[in-house]
């Protein structure tokens, strides 16, 4: 049995008093994912409250709406913790983090990310190659995706292991649009990025 | 049994009075078209389903057509009335272009449609966003409108739900349950749609309009007249962004 996904536009329902705050990150010199990564956004942006499925190593940002852009900070993962919350379903779980793995194990980590916690039914990496982040030795991973409202998506990571630890700075948005529009704006971030 | 099913409608009824309400946002500067503009409507994105008992939504593959033909004859029936050179689309090889860059610009119209419906209705407020309605579909949408010589693009989307009878049955036992002082009443089939005016030589989400209804059948085509003149019938210009916020509620 399939359910109809009923837009909840309830005009005049009351419900603003229960959303969810974003809270503006202005053009300045910011910390993000508790105090871990610093970044220099040139322009506006909206911090995304934390939601269940996010861990505490984590932060989101949008300009549009999480539906279209997504900014993404992970700062000072420890081994054996994973990028997002875990399901008690076995078939929701996604790998965890391991401060051993290789460039291929984090790219594998973060496509069953998608595939599992997504829903994406295609998922393509476009780019793998060695880059600095955070003024270290680390990895840039690029990947194209069509999720579970079959909307195509594009998705650029950086990643790097510190101290044992995954710090990663990714964005993510709707092929048409949103992803290119903010790619300038994250790779002039992910660029001057350092320790918090 | 026919006074038994009565009842319960009448009850249903009673509990919940059938209203409408629409909600419609522009951007600063906007004006409804007029004069010799060209508009498309898009092959408007229906589901029409069953409510069980349990809540859930069966989609209904006869109840979506039959919606989405009745929901097309009204639009060209109402927007005959409009001027301009309007093509209302009844599939996706109508509109003209590449069938899947058509496709592409539908899906992402859903995405920024739910996210103007999220942070512009539902209370998730962007603080970025505080005074402006600047969705956009980009470039691609710009591409498509020097291709096909349209000034712009209107999208329709509309989703219903049709209580079942022992969703309806579950409804009663509630009400009576409110009488004794258990009051956990579901909802019913309901009604929730938008629109949004695209210029397709900026790209930009220019108007968009919601609605909420309990009342009315869009299987039907008075039904389907309803919902497309309570969604387009008024579409206000934009002379301020706050003011542009124009609100209608309607008894059925």
């Amino acid at each position: 049995m399939k359910t109809l996904p009923i837009l909840a536009i309830a005009v005049g329902l009351g419900l603003a008093a229960c959303a969810p705050t974003y809270t503006l990150v202005s053009p300045a010199p910011t910390l993000a994912a508790k105090g871990a990564i610093k970044v220099s956004p040139s322009l506006a942006w909206n911090r995304v409250p934390k939601g269940a499925s996010n861990t505490k190593w984590e932060e989101n940002w949008t300009r549009n709406g999480p539906v279209l852009d997504t900014l993404s900070f992970i700062g000072g993962l420890p081994d054996g913790e994973a990028i997002t919350r875990q399901r008690r379903k076995d078939d929701q779980k996604v790998p965890v983090f391991r401060a051993t793995m290789s460039p291929p194990d984090l790219v594998s980590m973060i496509e069953s990310f998608y595939r599992i916690r997504a829903g994406a039914s295609i998922f393509e990496t476009t780019v793998v190659e060695p880059a600095t982040f955070l003024g270290k030795s680390g990895l840039r991973f690029d990947f194209s995706y069509v999720g579970g409202d079959e909307v195509k998506r594009k998705g650029s990571c950086l990643m790097a292991i510190i101290d044992g630890k995954l710090y990663l700075m990714a964005l993510d948005g709707t092929a048409l649009h949103y992803f290119g529009a903010a790619l300038p704006e994250f790779e002039a971030m992910a660029a001057t990025a350092t320790l918090g | 049994m026919k006074s038994a099913k009565l009842a319960l409608v009448l009850t249903g009824a009673l509990v919940l009075p059938a209203c409408t309400s629409t909600k419609q946002m522009a951007d600063v500067g906007f004006t409804p078209p007029e004069g010799n503009y060209r508009l498309l409507v898009m092959r408007p994105d229906v589901s029409v389903g069953l409510l069980t008992a349990g809540g859930s939504v069966e989609p209904r593959e006869d109840w979506t057509d039959q919606a989405r033909a009745n929901i097309i004859t009204a639009l060209r029936k109402q927007q005959a009335g409009r001027g301009g050179a309007v093509k209302v689309a009844s599939a996706r090889e109508e509109v003209g272009g590449d069938p899947a860059m058509v496709a592409d610009l539908e899906r992402l119209h859903k995405a920024v449609g739910a996210s103007i419906a999220r942070h512009k209705y539902l209370g998730q407020k962007l603080p970025t966003k505080k005074d402006r309605f600047d969705w956009t579909l980009g470039r691609q949408a710009v591409a498509f409108g020097a291709a096909s010589g349209f000034d712009y693009a209107l999208f329709l989307h509309a989703e219903d739900s049709f209580s079942s009878t022992g969703r309806v049955a579950l409804q009663a036992v509630s009400f009576l349950g409110c009488m004794v002082g258990v009051c956990i009443m579901p909802k019913g089939g309901q009604r929730s749609a938008y629109a949004s005016l695209v210029d397709l030589k900026t790209g930009q989400v220019v108007w968009f309009n919601t609605l909420s209804s309990t009342a009315g059948d869009i299987r039907t085509p008075e039904g389907a007249e309803d919902l497309v003149d309570d969604l387009l019938g008024r579409m206000e210009p934009g002379a301020m962004a706050k003011s542009a916020e124009t609100s209608t509620q309607k008894k059925a």
